[in-house]
């Protein structure tokens, strides 16, 4: 017990490090910073207005009110960012350090390979959007009728369920890494995937729908949460996407430390 | 524009297929991940409109306005502006600058074969818009005037959009890189182009402010050549509009590289 208190501050004082680091590249150019942050914003404000227009042609979409459909838009928003800021950008530089060797110097410290790469970035930039993506979560919720506690409760173990199933699915992007180097187009699906989920799940044709949830179980990521806290989510289905996320954190974990066996170092 | 000097810059066509054609994947990858987001796009308006009307569409309308938006959203939008910023930073705009060429013009040929290929890609995605959704009617004009309008809008956006990348790239002049603010102006000409919305269903003051800037006439002018609630007067005014954007920007383009050439250096052998 002792010692794994004592590894857990040596991890806390490792990420505490590398934040620093990070942020001391991110202040060296302040316009990008001040561009990407604008950028980001008129992005998630379009999209805002783009859910508000809709309800100008309609009053519900595919039996969702206002307030339901802005709610996937905010869920998926507020998992975007703490994807964004916790591990996504570390994992996806991956590719990049394996091709010019930079990996190697992660793997001859001593500390997980996986905590290096998925945590050793920490998005700022993401950060000073996080009170924008809640102010969106909080208008939603605000259109809706009050929730009961069980709703409450739903939504948040399906949101933290999402951030698990979020971070297998980039732990496994990432370790196919030590089989190609080139995965930038399936981080780009991802992306893709995370930006249409911003819809309700039920505007997709049946097969699609199937095939987000059981086979590429993105919907379970934004639409569980969602579903969790409006009472839409059939208890078997909810017991599925806990427990698929579970059999993903397992699987990917497991694809990381064969990949990692399967890594040959390109550097000098 | 004389012969001599189309012979000229046709000198640049044969690398520039080559190095098309090098990435001939990542071309395929990136209409298909773009598809896929129209497919998104298309249910979600099929939903919305699924048995109403409003903001000047219908279902037909709005699921033509979404086909159109995909077949020339890659063609018109067709960016390189990374590369002129590298050229920049990296120093390698100096042997450009030997050569009895102009920059700009050059890089505009050097995307001609990548629009090509795009060009090729559009009757793949029209089978796959087909196959997914055969029974949604679409609301193609029979008029040969809006579809002869509907070309010369495309050409007149695709030169506008040759311009916006250009300058875009340009601000790599004052910025190291330039990253923040050439990803700005990226988000806001996708989002204010119309690719994902006809820019009349947002609130008056944004569509009015939008109008205002070149980005509705990459996208929705030319979409709304065919379909939509715009008159025949309007459509040509978009044109007209068009026009003048293009004479703005092509002059903001000649006053930018005179302006930014001043601030290049470079260092090294």
């Amino acid at each position: 017990m002792k010692l794994s208190a004592h590894k857990l501050r040596r991890y806390a004082w490792i990420w505490r490090r590398a934040v620093a680091m990070h942020f001391g590249t991110l202040v060296t150019s302040r316009s990008d910073f001040v561009f990407f942050f604008l950028g980001k914003m008129v992005r998630m404000c379009f999209f805002f207005v783009f859910f508000i227009s809709i309800f100008a042609v309609a009053p519900t979409v595919v039996g969702y009110s206002k307030g339901e459909v802005l709610l996937f838009f905010a869920t998926m928003n507020l998992i975007d960012v703490l994807i964004q800021i916790s591990w996504y950008r570390g994992f996806f530089l991956l590719p990049r350090m394996v091709r010019d060797g930079d990996f190697d110097f992660m793997l001859t410290k001593p500390v997980s390979p996986l905590f290096m790469i998925a945590f050793h970035i920490f998005d700022f930039l993401d950060l000073t959007t996080l009170p924008v993506a809640i102010g969106f979560l909080w208008y939603a919720f605000s259109l809706l009728p009050s929730l009961g506690a069980v709703a409450w409760i739903g939504y948040v173990i399906f949101l933290m369920n999402a951030l698990a199933l979020a971070f297998a699915l980039n732990m496994t992007l990432a370790a196919l890494t030590f089989r190609t180097v080139q995965t930038g187009n399936l981080w780009g699906v991802f992306r893709d995937l995370m930006y249409i989920l911003r819809f309700p799940p039920e505007i997709f044709p049946r097969g699609v729908q199937f095939f987000l949830t059981f086979v590429v179980p993105m919907l379970v990521i934004v639409a569980f949460p969602v579903k969790a806290a409006i009472g839409r989510l059939p208890l078997a289905v909810g017991v599925y996407g806990l427990a698929i996320s579970a059999l993903a954190l397992v699987l990917a974990s497991k694809f990381w430390h064969r990949g990692l066996r399967a890594y040959s170092s390109a550097s000098s | 524009m004389n012969v001599a000097t189309i012979r000229k810059y046709s000198a640049f066509l044969p690398p520039a297929i080559s190095y098309t054609l090098a990435y001939r994947f990542n071309i395929l990858m990136w209409s298909t991940r773009a598809l896929f987001v129209f497919l998104a796009t298309a249910w979600m308006w099929l939903s919305v409109y699924s048995g109403r009307s409003g903001g000047g569409y219908d279902v037909s309308s709005i699921f033509t306005y979404v086909v159109v938006a995909a077949m020339i959203g890659d063609f018109v939008a067709e960016d390189d502006q990374d590369t002129m910023a590298e050229d920049i930073v990296g120093g390698r705009l100096s042997a450009y600058l030997t050569q009895p060429i102009s920059y700009f013009w050059r890089h505009s040929v050097m995307m001609i074969p990548v629009r090509g290929l795009v060009l090729l890609l559009i009757p793949l995605k029209l089978l796959v818009f087909l196959a997914l959704f055969p029974n949604v009617p679409t609301s193609f004009p029979s008029n040969p005037g809006q579809w002869a309008l509907f070309v010369l809008s495309v050409i007149l956006a695709t030169c506008m959009f040759v311009a916006i990348d250009f300058l875009n790239g340009a601000f790599a002049f004052w910025f190291h890189r330039a990253y923040g603010i050439r990803w700005l102006v990226t988000i806001l000409w996708a989002l204010c182009s119309g690719a994902y919305l006809p820019i009349g269903l947002l609130p008056g003051w944004i569509h009015a402010m939008i109008l205002l800037t070149p980005f509705p006439y990459l996208i929705y002018a030319p979409i709304a050549q065919l379909v939509g609630p715009e008159s025949a007067t309007t459509r040509l005014l978009l044109v007209g509009a068009q026009i003048i954007w293009l004479v703005v920007l092509y002059l903001a383009v000649r006053k930018v590289w005179s302006v930014g050439i001043k601030r290049y250096e470079a260092v090294g052998a």
